[in-house]
């Protein structure tokens, strides 16, 4: 599995506009959204279950990546998005630095399998300092693409 | 415009190196780096070594002074790096071998396996989820 595998190329936000926690997960769910995943209602809804998430626990993982996450019946299969934050986003990471780079993941509630490989491979793209720099250097979804498209664990 | 993605995404080519990969463990080597205590254990989580229980791992790994090892087969994660321990992908029933060595291994070998071994999940949150 490679994270162009479950990234929906549509939603990747090359600079994020929020610069609040929960500002950038709405953001992201919103592009998501916006690539034609969730309606309406739903939308709150997987906001409320990611942010209800991070209450147990941040996702941010040090290394200025945050991998937020929640599991959701109006997906059937593994989607994600990617944002790289200008600004930094104080995520409460377990390093106490701010957030860069950001993965968002939505499984459906039965598929665990899916979603332990999908954050596998993220942490072996994300152990790789010089990925990490280049992701946070993209300027253009078209970028990002790429180098997901390039990254195989 | 593969060219100009390219150029706008610097280092591509380094990423042709992956992760390294460590020197595997061979239960012959082990005399090589003393009597590092190890118990193997099985993963009891339905949703596999997932993130909460692998930064959870890593938090109490990181209060001993130890170093500790989590074995996947011949593929090693540092147990202070939720990151490296989430590479190793482990689902339920996965075994995985811990190993610690430095002056407090027998007490982060029994804490971490103790952690590792029981089905948490809810008894070790860290604070209870908001209510609605």
């Amino acid at each position: 599995m490679r994270m162009s595998d479950f990234v929906v190329r549509e939603s990747i936000i090359p600079e994020l506009a929020a610069t609040s926690k929960e500002g950038v997960i709405r953001e992201m769910v919103e592009s998501l959204r916006a690539a034609g995943y969730f309606k309406g209602g739903e939308l709150e809804d997987v906001i409320k279950a990611i942010l209800k998430r991070e209450m147990l626990g941040s996702t941010g993982i040090g290394r200025g990546v945050a991998i937020p996450h929640t599991k959701h019946s109006s997906v059937d299969r593994l989607i994600g998005t990617v944002a790289v934050s200008r600004t930094g986003v104080d995520f409460k990471s377990v390093d106490g630095e701010p957030v860069f780079v950001l993965v968002l993941l939505i499984s459906p509630q039965d598929r665990p399998g899916d979603h332990l490989r999908a954050l596998e491979n993220v942490a072996r793209c994300m152990r790789d300092d010089v990925f990490v720099r280049a992701l946070r250097n993209c300027t253009t979804r078209d970028s990002i693409w790429s180098l997901l498209e390039e990254a195989t664990p | 415009m593969v060219g100009r993605s390219e150029r706008e995404a610097p280092g591509l080519g380094a990423l042709r190196h992956r992760v390294e990969r460590p020197t595997p463990w061979q239960p012959g080597t082990q005399a090589m780096n003393g009597d590092n205590p190890r118990r193997t254990v099985t993963v009891p989580f339905p949703e596999g070594l997932h993130l909460r229980v692998a930064a959870e791992f890593a938090k109490r790994a990181g209060r001993f002074n130890c170093d500790v090892k989590v074995w996947k087969g011949t593929e090693a994660a540092n147990g202070k790096s939720s990151l490296e321990l989430l590479m190793l992908g482990a689902t339920q029933g996965t075994e995985l071998v811990l190993e610690t060595s430095g002056p407090d291994a027998a007490a982060a070998l029994d804490a971490l396996s103790e952690f590792l071994s029981s089905p948490l999940d809810e008894a070790n949150d860290p604070a209870p989820p908001p209510k609605g």
